[in-house]
């Protein structure tokens, strides 16, 4: 897991969210639990043009219709920050699960950094390690 | 980048490194439980997720690591 400041300066908000390093998803996407917790109202989202599909079965996620930055923190305390221009997605429960079915979901689905923003660093794994290097 | 976010970022590594690095003394207490760690301590433990966002500040929504504990290994596939 890595730790990555989430900003979306258009809704003024900002968060310090971790993300699961996943080199074979397609594209990033944060939780609609954390997007909630950022003060992104999902209702007030657009649909993603694209469909989703994973082992959990196929998705509607949502996009954040604004810039998005992220900024990725190194040992020696610089700073990277990286913008995503529009489309960044979140990953929506399907409405009328159960409440048991709500709960698992937001205990075991992680948030993502898929290849479209590992792509712009050099990323090495190193046993326990993952190092990500522009 | 301002310094409140940079700021913002100092805190979450901190409570992610403390997190890490206490996670099995945690874990024997808080298993199968939700827990939100800030300022380098657990501050809130929740069965749900429900009864720990009721309890949660504005600090804690945006510096905080909120992690469900589950001492049952998973495998995960993404």
């Amino acid at each position: 897991m890595i730790t990555v400041l989430f900003e979306v300066p258009y809704y003024h908000c900002s968060k310090s969210i971790r993300f699961l390093i996943d080199t074979g998803a397609t594209r990033s996407a944060i939780t609609e639990t954390e997007a909630a917790l950022i003060g992104l109202d999902c209702d007030l989202l657009p649909e993603a043009k694209v469909g989703a599909i994973g082992f959990g079965g196929t998705f509607k996620n949502k996009v954040i219709n604004r810039p998005v930055y992220l900024t990725f923190s190194s040992a020696n305390d610089q700073t990277h920050r990286i913008p995503y221009a529009q489309g960044f997605q979140i990953v929506c429960i399907p409405a009328r699960v159960s409440q048991n079915e709500l709960e698992k979901m937001r205990r075991y689905t992680p948030c993502v950094l898929g290849m479209d923003i590992l792509c712009k660093f050099k990323l090495y794994l190193d046993k326990k390690k993952v190092v990500l290097s522009l | 980048m301002k310094k409140g976010q940079n700021e913002l970022l100092k805190i979450s590594r901190e409570n992610l490194e403390w997190y890490e690095k206490n996670y099995n003394k945690i874990k024997k207490k808080h298993d199968n439980q939700w827990v939100v760690i800030q300022r380098q301590k657990v501050v809130a433990t929740g069965s749900t997720y429900d009864q720990i966002a009721k309890h949660l500040k504005k600090e804690d929504k945006k510096s905080a690591i909120i992690d469900f504990i589950d001492s049952n290994q998973l495998a995960m596939f993404f």
